[in-house]
């Protein structure tokens, strides 16, 4: 095979494994914490929204990704107070919340820039690349010059696994989803555990869509998330919540992304390239599923 | 729970303020648009409701969201979700569509119901994997029908791209479905058609399911104690399963009427979201099919009106979605005070 | 130390014992004689109607566990509360875990096991801090269980029903760890009706029946066969008599039945028509399988389950249920009926399946007839509002309603798991009494039950049930309560048990 393609893909595949690879590990914190987060979309889409305002009004993608984060994280409190303390059924809040931010961040858009379905400007900064030329193929390629929120991410997965499994937080955590009844036995309130996972998985989709409208496209779009948030959570079903397996599943995600968008230009219907990334995690999904049912066959 | 059903003062009091959280916020956002509250308020009154071509347009738009709630109501009686109802709204579209344009029995009353039967069929399969997979599995139905609406959007558009598209027009649709096929408005000047008829029509029959048949009483049993059901009988893989389909033939009906009364063929973005909004309707209407009927009204009424605000002033009709969702989100919260807490 | 709790409420009548310090104090008595009830008011998770405990000479009147755990009282539940996919020392340690904290806030794994380590060489056990708790065989998760509460440093340490999870050879070794407990200065309550292990482990005894305190004993005072006594009550009142119209013909057959978690193992029986056949036992004993083994949702080892002669081991429960089965179970809120649901709806379940109230359409006159003699019959006191909820019925309606329905049936065998737990005197005779009416028809009654008065009174036989095999059996009139009991608590008839004989 020709080596550009290979280099191209991975690279494609990389820059669509980041918001999936962001969001899933935020997805993985509430996952532990007992709850199926089905708002991730919307959170991703809120922050790729005000990341791209404020990156255009400040000319500084920093300023954007903050603002992004923090719209984000806002929306993921609400989510947890419903959820964690008004006992709300957390799927539908969570689709509430999906459709209000598609419509809100469409609200928005008309009324601060009279764009009709997407925002574009040359004022809309990038998001920062590691940019080093070495001069070595392999290097530049493969390590370097991706987004900084990328190396971000693969950070943010080792620092995930640390804090789940090895720091008392973590351990909080992981009770909490699997037997709360033992923390509150312990004295520790279980939704004050939730509302920070909430909190902090709300961070984490805010990058993810900081990732989606400062890099990967550089502007906004009517529902440009595309279902991500779910893909995300299939990640996270798949791999159990554990940082490392979400890093190694959101990179396959990633790769049927790239194929999707290598087939648009080859000689078969864009649109089955554009269905592929929802087909695979439905199949990898059910993959998964015929896997476990076989384990507990065994047992 | 004891006592859900006695009016306290302290019950009303809380419905008062959870009327008027809703009327503020919505006014201020109104405000952020960039239009006076009150103004906006009676741009979307009259716009939807101001006179009788505007009501009937009002409810000739209720139609697919009553459809798409029902079709998340239906398998919510057995515990079910059902998030797919874009997906299948549009399947359901395009089965009408292709039968319009391609068939004709010759009478116009036989190629309507055939084409009506389609649709439902259509939106009914493209339920079926994900709550097969679902009871077989126990693969997350979230998940699946969710993905299934993308998957559906991509397999509409390539189908009307390709194969089926209109070759006379510059456009990605379908041609349009022969004339025998459409259900006509019924009154010169305003968009209004015996759909309504048909959609409140499906509410009464799955009310009256609901509560008088043998097979509407095992789905609510199995919603609601599914370890009773078992013991009591009750089949309860196969109940939900059904529920589902029977949530995907509505979904699908939705799509089937919109093609056969208003659009007359399948185009690109066919779809405003219906079963999104037809998913806000069911939460809030707690999923009571005659209390979806009057949630879709409102909810209609602010979608007209919401395209009459953008035509006298600066706010865009987008509105109407944030309104909607915000109500959604209030009554959530204020359920918990007013109802109570009830696990499961 | 003492405490005196008196109790308004039917669980509990004026019941007063003290306990000393550093004793291991055995509390014994049957289900629902209230010994978790009165555990639970100690350990502040229900509180007392009147009466009032004495801790250490102050007045103590918890309110939430905190309170009892800050005073040193600690109780180990008989269902777990350990976190399956952690490790023994996170389980102990858990909400005082930051203790450990190190640097960049790890938590310090080794002084972790450390400092448990030291309590588990204290008692001299095989535990490795390390263990994950799903690695870990029942009985070692019931030590980690209490090292929670000996971590905690409790100085009261309340057992509720401890070897009801363990095997017969895992019993020694925990008998043997309690009495480290108590060589640790520490004082033990002891909850158990397996009177052997009871006497080998206590220093004095208390007895509870039917929410009244017998009296309390030193164990050298007493032997246990008294105790079997006073537990089970020898003076039972006998004036019911079991029905008099036995058949000939076997309705049921259970032939060689064990389910694959071997909780149940190698049950036979015959049930034959007009007979009702009591499963007498104190509860854990393989009960509830056969119940679930009955009515079809409990997946079977071997053996097989005959109907009138045909097989029904393959058949699901709606199809047993036309076959001729009807089913009381024991938890009537979770599995019996719909709460939420109006008692039309719930009188209706399973009936439905039969055309009673059309096939598809629901005959409302039919329903709500059907639903009025069940509640005309059966006495259900719903203000003469079949639309309540049936949550709004107290527990005595919802049960009477259940065997109402159930009965409706006619079913050729009725299995009915603890009929009348927790329902007063009058439904009680109620529900008896339609049971008696049911076996003149020539219908067989299974009557599953921990009340070994209300089995002597309405059984024609009797088997004990004792870790999941029958022991023994007897037949109407040779009922000796006093020799039940002692194949209930495991004194006699049990192979595996050690402490049979010590």
């Amino acid at each position: 095979m020709d080596i550009e393609l290979i280099t191209t893909l991975f690279r494609t595949s990389i820059r669509m494994a980041t918001p999936i690879l962001l969001a899933s590990l935020g997805g993985a914190l509430t996952y532990h914490a007992g709850i199926i987060n089905v708002a991730m979309e919307g959170l991703m889409l809120i922050s790729a929204f005000f990341s791209v305002v404020f990156s255009y009004l400040t000319g500084s993608a920093f300023y954007g990704i903050i603002a992004g984060v923090v719209a984000s994280m806002l929306i993921s409190l609400l989510y947890s107070v419903f959820v964690s303390f008004l006992k709300a059924n957390n799927f539908a809040i969570g689709f509430a919340i999906n459709i209000l931010i598609s419509s809100l961040t469409l609200f928005l858009m008309r009324v601060m820039f009279q764009g009709k379905n997407a925002f574009n400007s040359p004022d809309i900064a990038s998001i920062m690349e590691l940019k080093v030329k070495t001069g070595n193929y392999f290097l530049d390629n493969y390590l370097l010059n991706f987004s900084i929120l990328t190396y971000l991410s693969i950070a943010i997965a080792f620092l995930l696994a640390y804090i789940i499994y090895k720091t008392s937080f973590g351990l909080r955590l992981r009770v909490c989803g699997e037997m709360p009844q033992a923390l509150t036995a312990a004295g520790i309130k279980v939704g004050v555990i939730q509302l920070w996972a909430s909190i902090l998985c709300g961070g984490l989709c805010g990058l993810a869509g900081a990732q989606l409208s400062l890099y990967n496209v550089r502007m906004f779009s009517r529902d440009m998330t595309g279902g991500r948030g779910f893909v995300a959570l299939a990640a996270i079903l798949i791999s159990g919540g554990k940082p490392k397996r979400v890093l190694f599943i959101s990179l396959l995600f990633g790769l049927f992304d790239a194929l999707s968008v290598k087939l648009q230009n080859e000689k078969i219907a864009p649109q089955f390239a554009l269905m592929l990334p929802y087909i695979m995690s439905v199949v990898v999904l059910l993959l998964f599923h015929l896997k476990t049912r076989k384990q507990y066959g065994k047992a | 729970m004891i006592g859900t059903r006695t009016l306290s003062f302290r019950k009303l009091l809380l419905s008062l303020l959870l009327v008027l959280c809703i009327l503020s916020v919505w006014a201020l956002i109104i405000w952020f648009g960039g239009e006076s509250p009150f103004k906006g308020f009676r741009y979307i009154i009259e716009g939807s409701l101001g006179n009788h071509y505007q009501f009937l347009s009002t409810l000739n738009k209720m139609v697919p969201l009553i459809l798409a709630a029902a079709a998340v109501a239906v398998p919510a009686w057995t515990g079910m979700w059902n998030i797919g109802g874009e997906g299948q709204l549009l399947l359901g579209a395009f089965g009408a569509a292709l039968v319009g344009f391609s068939i004709d029995f010759g009478v116009g009353l036989v190629n309507i119901v055939v084409a009506l039967i389609v649709s439902a069929a259509f939106g009914m399969a493209w339920a079926a994997w994900p709550a097969f997979f679902k009871i077989k599995l126990r693969m997350d139905e979230v998940v699946t029908t969710l993905m299934g609406n993308y998957i559906a959007a991509q397999l509409i558009a390539y189908l009307i791209n390709n194969p089926f598209r209109d070759p006379r027009s510059p456009l990605a649709q379908t041609p349009y479905i022969k004339s025998s096929f459409v259900i006509p408005y019924l009154f010169e000047g305003s968009q209004f058609s015996a759909t309504f008829f048909v959609a409140i029509g499906m509410v009464l029959v799955l009310f009256i399911f609901r509560k008088r048949f043998i097979t509407g009483y095992e789905f609510d049993i199995t919603g609601s104690n599914p370890v009773f059901a078992g013991l009591s009988g009750i089949r309860v893989k196969k109940t939900k399963l059904l529920s589902m389909l029977i949530g995907g033939a509505l979904a699908g009906l939705a799509g089937g009427l919109l093609v056969l009364g208003m659009t007359q063929r399948v185009m690109q973005s066919f779809s405003p979201g219906y079963g999104f909004t037809g998913l806000l309707i069911c939460l809030l209407a707690f999923n009571d099919p005659l209390l979806i009927v009057g949630i879709a009204f409102l909810f209609s009424a602010l979608q007209t009106g919401s395209v009459n605000l953008q035509l006298f002033t600066s706010v865009p009709a987008e509105i109407s979605g944030v309104l909607q969702a915000v109500m959604v989100l209030f009554v959530a919260a204020f359920k918990t005070f007013i109802v109570g807490r009830r696990e499961g | 130390m003492s405490k005196t709790y008196p109790n308004g409420l039917e669980a509990l009548r004026e019941v007063s014992f003290e306990v000393r310090k550093g004793e291991i104090h055995a509390i014994v008595g049957e289900n629902g004689a209230g010994k978790s009830t009165l555990m639970n008011i100690l350990f502040g998770l229900i509180k007392p109607t009147s009466g009032e405990i004495l801790f250490n000479n102050n007045h103590f009147s918890p309110k939430h566990p905190s309170e009892a755990i800050d005073l040193g009282i600690g109780m180990v539940h008989q269902h777990f509360k350990l976190v399956q996919s952690i490790t023994v020392a996170e389980n102990i340690v858990l909400g005082m875990e930051n203790r450990f904290q190190s640097k960049l806030r790890r938590v310090d794994r080794e002084a972790m096991n450390e400092s448990v380590a030291s309590l588990i060489d204290r008692l001299r056990m095989s535990i490795s801090p390390d263990d994950r708790i799903d690695s870990l065989p029942i009985s070692k998760r019931q030590q980690v269980e209490i090292l929670k509460v000996l971590y905690r440093e409790a100085d009261f340490v309340i057992l509720d029903e401890p070897t009801a999870v363990l095997a017969p050879n895992e019993v020694e070794d925990f008998l043997e760890f309690v009495r480290g407990i108590r060589e640790m200065g520490k004082t033990v309550i002891f909850i158990s009706h397996r009177l052997g292990e009871v006497f080998s482990l206590a220093d004095r005894i208390t007895i509870l029946r039917r929410g009244n305190v017998i009296g309390t004993f030193d164990k050298r005072d007493v032997d246990r066969e008294s105790v079997a006594n006073m537990m089970i009550g020898t003076a039972t009142d006998l004036s019911e008599d079991p029905p008099d119209c036995l058949g000939n013909e076997s309705v049921l057959s259970v032939e060689g039945i064990s389910d694959v978690s071997g909780t149940i193992r190698d049950l036979s029986f015959q049930l034959r028509e007009g007979e009702i056949l009591g499963f007498a036992g104190v509860g854990g004993n393989g009960q509830e399988e056969l119940f679930e083994a009955l009515a079809g949702s409990l997946r079977l080892a071997s053996g097989d389950i005959r109907l009138v002669g045909s097989s029904i081991s393959s058949l699901d429960t709606l199809e047993r249920r036309r076959a001729g089965l009807a089913l009381i179970t024991d938890d009537r809120m979770g599995k019996g009926l719909a709460p939420d649901r109006s008692i039309v709806e719930n009188c209706m379940a399973g009936h439905h399946k039969f055309g009673k109230f059309g096939k598809w359409l629901i005959k409302d006159t039919d329903a709500r007839s059907f639903t009025e003699s069940i509640v005309a019959d059966y006495d259900v006191r719903c203000g003469k509002n079949i639309k309540t909820a049936v949550r709004a019925l107290s527990g005595g309606n919802m049960q009477k309603l259940l065997v109402g329905r159930e009965i409706a049936y006619e079913p050729v065998v009725l299995v009915a798991a603890q009929p009348t737990a927790g329902v007063d005197v009058a439904a009680r005779k109620l529900i008896h009494d339609s049971f008696r009416r049911l076996v003149k028809t020539g219908s067989g009654v299974i009557l599953i039950s921990g009340d070994l008065e209300e089995i002597m009174g309405l059984a024609n036989r009797i088997i004990v049930l004792y870790r999941g095999r029958a022991v023994t059996e007897m037949t109407h009139p040779h009922y000796d309560p006093t020799e039940i009991s002692y194949y209930m608590t495991g004194i006699r008839g049990a192979q595996d048990d050690r402490y049979s004989h010590s």
